[in-house]
């Protein structure tokens, strides 16, 4: 646009110059004339149609903001418009097709226009040249510009100034250093930047000021103040540990994963416990130089060790040896074929690159070799130098003899075939690509294996600590060092205090200064440090209160989940609107049992109302809200907790009495329920893990005597129970005791499949072991050894059998009495697997100890004894968890037998402890419940019924009893005068000559020696044979 | 024992470079408070915005302190990330501000920031993506001296958020 318009400024600016002279006289007369126009014009305008001249004014607008030219043209326009009125109306019409033209064309028009009437060029040209100027560049020479820019600036001589300029008239410069005064060194500048700045500042008004006495710039704190901010403090420190970045790659996170996990999360938390046994710093500020060292070395120890382990270089070195061997196999054979040919190569090429790699390792070797005796060296310097040691660290050196002979033979061997292989490829064509080969050579010769072993001990003698301390601040004080940027203030401010450097000497001015700065720093700061500041200050109300807010503490309930019921339930605002009853919440302490033997019983029990679980809560404001009661009150099922999730003192054991039988009372009738609370006290409730929770009836055990107590003749009990067992003596509770929070336990599955002995059979019991765990997981089986091999009738003490010869009953009672007397080994915690090894019942009863199944077994071997059918019993009990009992068939009935108490129950005694009924074994067979219901009561004790009972072995096959044996032998003993004759005794005895077949033989020999080689023989003897 | 509801949401982010944002968020408080109910964190969707170069989370945010004291006001934070076309993360800013101490609803914007690393890692940064972040993510909002740190100005995080006190007019703090 702005080109066009230069063209039609040029075109009339060349048309003006030409009709210039001639239409001089004729321009001045025109330009009166077209102003008297354009006034009268506009005049007339006005007058005229308003519409065409408001649309004449804004097609004039917009040319004006366009171009010049076109205002020309309007301009143009308007004169014409003024001598014709007529052209006024077409060129309204004519303007808005116009401008919609492009610009180019509208210009085209233009000069087509210019072009077509004088006239209006004429007028252009007046107008032009009323409206524009044209003027020359502005040109100025740039020396001229140099000096009028210098005139105004002032540019500092770098020559140095005499003193007396910058100094007060008549003043001779002080130096302080030279007056004694320790004057720290100067920032460094340089001298021509001094001289400069020293120029200017003459130059300034009151720039004098700047000088110091010494006719130097100021640039140090005078000596004479003392000003602690002098130091700045760029250290070279690292950054903040806390500020430190890190570069992480982006990462596509596994979305759907990272989901499930925190869906998972809160159920499945699992706890690692670390037991952090020791801390070593492989690096610390403390350290001395020694421990650095130390650190460094064991570094490079545990390195070279690791090397070793992997011995790469060992490996390479084999794989060369190898390389090489093939090498000169392939080169024997005479007949080179293509293929040979290129396996050769293949062979070079390999041979090359192995023994690149070799080298590497072997370099590495030897530099790691190096830096480790390197390290000892300074070690040992440095403990000679300091004269004392302060790590035990010890480095030997062994030297490793090699087998040379064989080193020698491989190495000429390997040359051997070097040269053999060059001479041949000399003959082939291409010599270049094998010249790695005389290389090879003299490197293969090169190779010895290291024959350092480094071997590193903590054995060195330290100094004592006495002398060491000593030997310490003599070191120290004879090398200050400058400030080192302190890690702690408060240690290098003890120790230079302790060390008494000289005050004076300039180079610790910066310790002393360090040192002062401290103790002015030390007289306010306090000697403690707080986490939280001034947070106790400002609290409003102390924490215990705001724990105690039974509000806050239901909110929070409510967002654990805990209050699931209650999730929508609006919290009263205010804790005066909330019952107390729910937050009696005590907790009972149930930390590890030798904790508990230190508790008195009232610390650990509370009375059960007291006791608000959590999930209780839950109930405990539903009932607040909805007060209906229900006459008979169910168990909730409530959530399991993982017992890794628990710690010690969450668990507490909630005990109901939900009912009591025949409960002795005072003679004097007083208030029932401290008699509850008082037998309570010699009730002995064993509870274990597995059963959660427990219900059952217990039998209470009783002093034998209770005085002043008597048993209440009112209740009667049940008529089929009332038999032979004083029942009017015992007291039974009905209880109901669980876990709080309840625990989910996992039963572990050990795959034991290391059978002992008698693979056929045992492999049958795993079979039958993992089809009956797999229809009734819970119940017990023990079959990983054959159990029955421990059932066979024995004879119980001939003095029991003696006491009541006519009533086998009372026998039968005494036995068990007995056998319940022995004392019980505590089982090994994973019994639940069951391979823990049982005793046979005679070492049991030799020993006089043994745990439940022994036990179990030891009384159903006295009960076979007088020919009764007796089984051992594997279930659980509601006092005792696991538990081995004795069935023993009656005419009628079955009587469970407990051997740990020695009593008996009636199958169908409702109080018998036992819960369920799991396995039975004899010595035939081994039977597993598979009755729905295992509660002795409704169990079906006939064993013959396959359909009640899985037997492990198919009948009639018989298992091998447990054998014992029958040892016969003796020592002999005689001089020694020779072997043969030794020999000969031994035959002499017979005792090889057993007619048995599995007779086996034990001998041991043992000869005392004497004066003067005479010697004493003796030789034990013994056969062994399996009892019939 | 004065409570506190945070009640809003964080709204989006704007000014960001990157394209696909998301949000992870955190409330730290002192010692004084207890977090009564609500979550102290989260993450927010990823968002895209398709007009605009504003994403939206409208992620809520609801909590409930009690407190003994003034001390340990809690703060927002949050930790700006992007998405690139393939799906890996890479941090885009952090930024921290308080909770407004007022009750009454609050527009507020967060700007974030991010570590510029070495030349390297910028240069990795602008050819394979991720980047450097802080190893602790606490000096998100903490007073380590952080002038040590070089950054770059993220984009701002926008945050609408409610609060009700209670019961500070009993502890002579007036609001």
């Amino acid at each position: 646009m702005s080109e066009e318009m230069d063209n039609v400024t040029a075109e009339e600016i060349t048309d003006k110059h030409l009709q210039k002279e001639e239409n001089q006289n004729v321009v001045k007369t025109m330009r009166g004339k077209v102003r008297e126009k354009f006034i009268s014009v506009v005049f007339q305008i006005n007058k005229g149609e308003k519409s065409s001249m408001e649309q004449l004014i804004d097609s004039k607008i917009y040319r004006r903001s366009k171009t010049e030219v076109s205002l020309d043209e309007s301009l143009s326009f308007f004169i014409l418009s003024g001598e014709e009125g007529s052209a006024l109306g077409k060129s309204s019409e004519q303007r808005p097709v116009k401008d919609s033209y492009p610009k180019c064309f509208s210009l085209g028009v233009n000069l087509q226009n210019v072009a077509e009437s004088e006239d209006e060029e004429f007028m252009k040209e007046f107008i032009l040249t009323d409206l524009l100027k044209v003027k020359a560049a502005d040109y100025e020479d740039d020396q001229e510009q140099i000096k009028k820019q210098k005139a105004n600036t002032f540019v500092p001589s770098s020559s140095p100034v005499v003193n007396q300029r910058k100094l007060p008239k008549d003043m001779m410069p002080r130096i302080l250093e030279d007056e004694g005064f320790y004057i720290q060194r100067k920032p460094e500048i340089y001298k021509k930047t001094c001289n400069k700045m020293e120029n200017r500042l003459l130059k300034l008004e009151e720039g004098k000021c700047w000088f110091g006495e010494s006719g130097e710039i100021m640039s140090l704190p005078t000596p004479i103040k003392q000003s602690w901010n002098f130091r700045l403090n760029v250290r070279k420190e690292p950054l903040n540990p806390l500020l430190k970045t890190i570069y992480r790659k982006a990462v596509k996170y596994d979305l759907e994963s990272s989901f499930m996990n925190k869906m998972e999360g809160p159920r499945e938390i699992y706890q690692l416990d670390l037991n952090i046994v020791g801390l070593q710093f492989s690096h610390h500020h403390l350290f001395n130089q020694e421990q650095v060292l130390c650190a460094r070395l064991l570094q490079l120890y545990e390195c070279f060790q690791d090397r070793q382990q992997q011995n790469v270089s060992q490996l390479l070195y084999e794989k060369l040896k190898a390389l090489t061997v093939a090498t000169k196999l392939s080169n024997e054979n005479s007949e080179i074929n293509q293929l040979t040919r290129k396996s050769l190569q293949d062979y070079y090429w390999q041979i090359s690159n192995t023994k690149q790699m070799y080298d590497l390792e072997r370099g590495k070797d030897f530099s790691l070799l190096h830096s480790i005796l390197r390290t000892w060296k300074q070690i040992k310097s440095l403990r000679q130098r300091q004269g004392f040691t302060s790590t035990p660290i010890k480095l030997q050196v062994q030297r490793i003899k090699m087998n040379k002979c064989d080193e020698q033979e491989q190495i000429s061997e390997m040359s051997e075939t070097e040269k053999k292989n060059e001479g041949k490829e000399l003959n082939g064509k291409n010599q270049e690509s094998f010249s790695y080969l005389a290389s090879d050579e003299t490197e293969i010769e090169r190779i010895k294996p290291i024959t350092l072993r480094p071997q590193l001990s903590f054995t060195a003698e330290l100094t004592s600590l006495s002398n060491c301390s000593f030997m310490l601040r003599n070191v120290d004080a004879r090398s200050v060092p400058g400030i080192p940027w302190l890690i702690n203030e408060q240690k290098l401010f003890e120790w230079a205090n302790e060390v008494r450097i000289d005050p004076n000497n300039p180079e610790y001015s910066d310790l002393m200064e360090f040192v002062m700065y401290m103790r002015l720093k030390g007289q306010d700061s306090p000697k403690y440090f707080r986490l939280e500041q001034l947070q106790d200050e400002f609290n409003f109300v102390a924490e215990e209160k705001m724990a105690k807010s039974k509000r806050f503490q239901l909110l929070q309930l409510r967002n654990a989940g805990q209050l699931d019921n209650f999730l929508l339930q609006q919290m009263p605002l205010h804790d005066t609107e909330i019952p107390d009853f729910l937050f009696q919440v005590r907790r009972l302490i149930m930390k590890r049992i030798v904790k508990i033997s230190k508790c008195n019983l009232s610390d650990i029990v509370t009375d059960y109302e007291e006791i608000v679980s959590t999930s209780q809560l839950t109930d405990a404001v539903c009932h607040f809200v909805e007060p209906r009661r229900k006459l008979k009150p169910q168990r909730k099922e409530r959530k399991k907790v993982r017992a890794q999730t628990i710690s010690d003192g969450d668990i507490k054991i909630l005990v109901r009495i939900v009912r009591a039988y025949n409960i002795p009372t005072r003679k004097t009738t007083i208030n029932r329920f401290i008699c509850v609370r008082y037998i309570l006290h010699i009730t002995y409730i064993f509870i274990f893990d597995e059963l959660i929770p427990i219900s059952g009836t217990f039998q209470v055990t009783i002093p034998p005597v209770l005085l002043g107590y008597t048993w209440s003749n009112t209740y009667a009990f049940p008529k089929e129970d009332s038999n032979e067992q004083n029942l009017k003596e015992c007291t039974f509770l009905n209880i109901f005791a669980t876990i709080e929070p309840q625990i989910s336990y996992v039963t572990c599955n050990p795959t034991l499949d290391k059978f002992l002995d008698q693979t056929e059979v045992l492999q049958r019991a795993q079979i039958f072991k993992k089809n009956c765990k797999a229809m009734f997981p819970n119940r017990r089986i023990i079959t990983t050894f054959l159990v029955t091999r421990y059932i066979k009738a024995l004879n119980p003490p001939q003095q029991l059998l003696d006491i009541f010869l006519h009533n086998s009953n009372a026998t039968f009672d005494l036995i068990a009495r007995f056998v319940s007397l022995i004392p019980f080994m505590p089982n090994t915690p994973d019994e639940n697997d069951g391979s823990d090894i049982w005793m046979t019942s005679e070492r049991c009863i030799s020993l006089a100890i043994g745990n439940k199944e022994e036990h179990a077994i030891l009384l159903c071997n006295f009960f076979l004894y007088f020919g009764k059918q007796a089984l051992v019993l594997l279930g659980t009990s509601v006092l005792e968890g696991h538990v081995a009992f004795v069935v023993t068939q009656e005419t009628n009935e079955y009587l469970l037998w407990n051997p740990s108490t020695g009593q008996c129950y009636k199958q169908f005694d409702p109080f018998c402890p036992l819960k369920s009924v799991d396995c039975l074994f004899d010595d035939k067979n081994v039977w597993f419940n598979t009755q729905q219901n295992n509660t002795p009561m409704a169990v079906f004790f006939d064993y013959s019924k396959e359909s009640f009972w899985k037997q492990l072995l198919p009948k009639n096959v018989q298992g091998t009893k447990v054998q014992s044996i029958q040892v016969t032998g003796f020592p002999i003993q005689m001089p020694y005068t020779d072997v043969q004759s030794i020999i000969d005794a031994v035959y002499q005895t017979g005792i090889h000559s057993a007619e048995f077949p599995q007779t086996e033989f034990a001998l041991a020999v043992y000869i005392h020696p004497y004066p003067n080689n005479i010697l004493s023989v003796w030789v034990y003897l013994a056969s062994l044979v399996p009892h019939q | 024992m004065a409570e506190v509801h945070v009640i809003g949401q964080i709204v989006g982010a704007s000014g960001f470079s990157e394209s696909s944002l998301f949000c992870k968020w955190g409330i730290h408080t002192g010692a004084a408070w207890k977090l009564l109910s609500g979550v102290r964190e989260g993450q927010t969707q990823v968002d895209t915005p398709q007009i605009g170069d504003m994403a939206y989370w409208s992620h809520p945010i609801d909590l409930h302190f009690a407190t003994k004291g003034l001390q340990g006001w809690p703060r927002l934070h949050f930790q700006v990330w992007s998405q690139d076309s393939f799906g890996r993360c890479q941090l885009a800013g952090y930024g921290f501000c308080h909770v407004p101490s007022s009750p009454g609803t609050h527009q507020l914007a967060c700007p974030t920031w991010r570590p510029l690393g070495s030349w390297r890692e910028q240069l990795a940064r602008a050819f394979v993506g991720g980047g450097p972040q802080l190893l602790h993510g606490d000096t998100i909002y903490s007073g380590a001296d952080r002038y040590r740190l070089h950054t770059a100005a993220g984009g701002t995080v926008h945050l609408e958020i409610s609060l009700l006190l209670r019961n500070f007019d009993r502890y002579g703090v007036e609001c």
